[in-house]
């Protein structure tokens, strides 16, 4: 019950069951941050360390995050690996398939800002920003798998600072 | 609503359908054009270059020693024989004597990576098929793996451990008994891994006389590795082109009887054993030594010509043409790896499957995209 | 076969086009003559003592200046072929020289068919012509590339940052 001590509500108890009073922000950001879905879209070397991530010994289940196949059905990217220009064309159709709330992961050094390949390379990328909006980036090549983790844990506190006010349709940067 | 029950010849029409850049099966960034007529593939064209990151231009601006690290992002599956290419492209061009600890390291290393990579494959195929378990099965031994390669240069996928002129640091004195009580529990692991698949009715009549790879036709294409050795040939350049000390170690190659992918898939499981083999004898002969690399000068600037050279990694065949003029920089570097010849033979042997096939028939061939595109 | 059976059968066959790279390789390295090129590729490919039936990879490479130690000193462009034999495990690199202006040479993608990837690639990097390929598509640039060869020497485009000299 420990989970009852630190919620910041009022808990009343009416015969019949127990009401817990919170605010709206508070229980979407929280059930938002425990189930994110990620997106399978691992592009070069870091995909292996996301699939390994994800297999027995990190295991991603237990942070709620599972991954799909679809743009559809997920809520976060992680664009793991290098992007070029041939890619990045489709990189952004796929970010725009996304439905909202949607969170973007820049994983190691090619996506945060070209890594290795950025000078003498014609065709790489230099940064996934500069096509999609980027909530957190993880420096490494490849990051260790506790890196990603923690990568995924500041999204969830990124997360549950949100207001719902964020999310109308006024936001102009989604 | 006549016309339909008159009319009792129906025709199908052909249409194309797109297996996009980003999808769940296709191993990376690989974009297949399928002309279908109902559910059979009659046409397919494979477009690449979605991963290409001019690796070749790069090499033109760094030093021989400064490259190194980029071989190891062309095949990051198996980055070992990767950098080993390299090592043993340039140590041919400059005459260059690798001392023999060095050598059983580099052959201790590369048969490991070479069961890590064949376990990748094993995991991501089954995990195509539909089979989740072997996926969560192979990486927990594949960790076990990368704790060793962590225990000697410190990374778990791209290691730049195989240096010109030898490797970079010794092995710490617990990696002997780790390696010999993994290659023990793995033996038996392989063994689950076969009484999952390998007799298992559904994977073999997903992967039974599916695929059909012809021997002329993966020749005449360029394929190498298990894919050629699948078809019953038994190609190996560790037998064929003996390089480092090969020569000394005692093992066999697979091969399979028909082609298909049922074959390709027994050729890597066997593969796999004789991979244990041969780390265990490389431990066992290592010799009492310090020298670990060979004295080579700073900045190395080897004489001016051209070298052709290749080595089996776990996909197939490998290799550099390099020219020199005898600067410090490579005047010229051409990559030929494995899956460039291997993802060329897709096309003729899909036709007339299914998609569910086709993707066996990919997964089986075992492509890495950045050594397509390099 | 040594190195010098092979360079000997090959210099009774093709006398006067074929010029040996003299170097301490352990294959043969040859050039051969443009306009002996594609008689050669089936000679080497059918003929049962020679027998390379594997192309291993087929390179273009870019000459503009005098460079020593490359067997010759024009300036040109050249296609480097690495073949090999399955049957009786030898190797050969084979060059034929091309013009510095409008390099163009005959496909050999039906004398081996792996040779059709690499003939596209040289193509879209370097900007030579192999005449008759069945399908000169781009392969690994963006489609709507316009910004030149990229591989040739002294290429520069837009978001090509070289490294900085320390």
């Amino acid at each position: 019950m420990g989970v009852i001590e630190k919620v910041p509500a009022y808990i009343e108890k009416i015969p019949g069951g127990g009401i817990v009073t919170t605010s709206m922000d508070w229980v979407l950001n929280q059930s938002r941050a425990s189930s994110i879905w990620y997106m399978l879209f691992g592009l070069a070397c870091c995909a292996i360390e996301m699939m390994a991530t994800g297999a027995s010994r990190y295991d991603f289940d237990r942070f709620g995050m599972i991954f799909r196949a679809s743009p559809r059905q997920a809520d976060l990217m992680f664009v793991a690996g290098t992007v070029t220009h041939k890619m990045a064309k489709r990189v952004k159709i796929l970010h725009e398939q996304m439905a909202e709330p949607r969170y973007v992961i820049a994983m190691g050094g090619c996506a945060c800002n070209g890594g290795p390949f950025y000078y003498d390379c014609y065709s790489v990328l230099k940064g996934i920003d500069k096509v999609i909006p980027v909530d957190v980036y993880i420096p490494g090549c490849p990051p260790r798998p506790e890196s990603l983790m923690e990568g995924c844990l500041r999204l969830q506190e990124k997360i549950k600072r949100e207001k719902l006010s964020d999310w109308s349709s006024d936001r102009k940067n989604a | 609503m006549d016309r339909v029950l008159n009319n009792t010849e129906l025709r199908d029409e052909e249409f194309l359908i797109n297996m996009g850049p980003q999808h769940p099966s296709t191993h990376g960034v690989l974009r297949l054009v399928l002309k279908m007529e109902g559910e059979f593939i009659r046409d397919l064209v494979p477009h690449v270059g979605y991963l290409h990151r001019s690796i070749e231009k790069i090499a033109e601006n760094r030093t021989y020693n400064q490259f190194m690290p980029y071989t190891d992002r062309i095949d990051y599956c198996a980055s070992m024989p990767s950098n080993q290419a390299w090592a043993v492209a340039i140590e041919k061009l400059a005459g260059i004597e690798v001392p023999e600890k060095a050598e059983y390291l580099r052959v201790i290393m590369t048969e490991l990576n070479r069961i890590a990579s064949h376990l990748i494959y094993l995991g991501v195929m089954s995990l195509d098929l539909g089979a989740v378990t072997p996926f969560l099965y192979t990486f927990r031994e594949r960790e076990w793996i990368l704790d060793l390669f962590e225990m000697t240069c410190g990374q778990r996928l791209t290691y730049h451990y195989i240096r010109i002129g030898g490797v970079s640091r010794d092995i710490p004195p617990e990696f002997g008994k780790s390696l010999k009580a993994f290659v023990a529990d793995f033996r038996k692991k392989l063994d689950d891994y076969e009484a999952i698949l390998t007799e298992n009715p559904i994977f073999l009549g997903r992967t039974k006389n599916v695929g059909v790879l012809p021997l002329d036709v993966a020749k005449d294409c360029g394929a190498s590795g298990p894919t050629i050795r699948g078809s019953n040939f038994a190609w190996d350049i560790r037998k064929a082109e003996p390089y480092s000390v090969y020569p000394k170690l005692n093992f066999t190659i697979p091969t399979g009887k028909v082609g298909d992918v049922w074959d390709r898939y027994i050729v890597r499981i066997q593969e796999m054993r004789q991979s244990c083999n041969l780390a265990e004898q490389a431990l066992d002969g290592l010799p009492e030594s310090d020298v670990i690399r060979a004295k080579l000068p700073a900045v190395l600037k080897p004489p001016a010509g051209e070298v052709f050279s290749r080595i089996e990694a776990p996909r197939g065949e490998m290799g550099y043409y390099v020219v020199s003029t005898g600067d410090k920089k490579p005047y010229r570097v051409k990559i030929r790896t494995a899956s460039y010849g291997n993802l060329q033979v897709l096309a003729p042997i899909s036709i007339g499957w299914k998609i569910g096939d086709l993707v066996a028939i990919f997964g089986s061939l075992d492509v890495i995209l950045p050594e397509v595109d390099r | 076969m040594t190195k010098e059976d092979i360079i000997r059968k090959l210099q009774d066959k093709f006398g006067s086009d074929l010029e040996v790279v003299q170097n301490n390789q352990p294959e043969p390295f040859v050039y051969i003559s443009k306009d002996k090129y594609r008689e050669f590729c089936r000679h080497v490919k059918t003929d049962p003592e020679l027998d390379f039936d594997f192309l291993f990879q087929l390179a273009g490479v870019h000459y503009p200046m005098p460079s020593a130690g490359s067997g010759s000193s024009d300036e040109r462009f050249e296609v480097v072929l690495s073949l090999s034999s399955h049957a009786k495990i030898h190797r050969m690199v084979a060059k034929v020289k091309l013009d510095i202006i409008d390099p163009e040479i005959e496909t050999i993608s039906d004398i081996w068919a792996a040779a059709n990837w690499y003939e596209r690639e040289s193509m879209e990097l370097f900007g030579i012509k192999f005449l008759h390929h069945p399908d000169p598509r781009p392969l690994l640039l963006v489609e709507d590339w316009e910004f030149g060869y990229p591989m040739r020497k002294g290429w520069t485009g837009p978001d090509f940052i070289p490294m900085p000299e320390k």
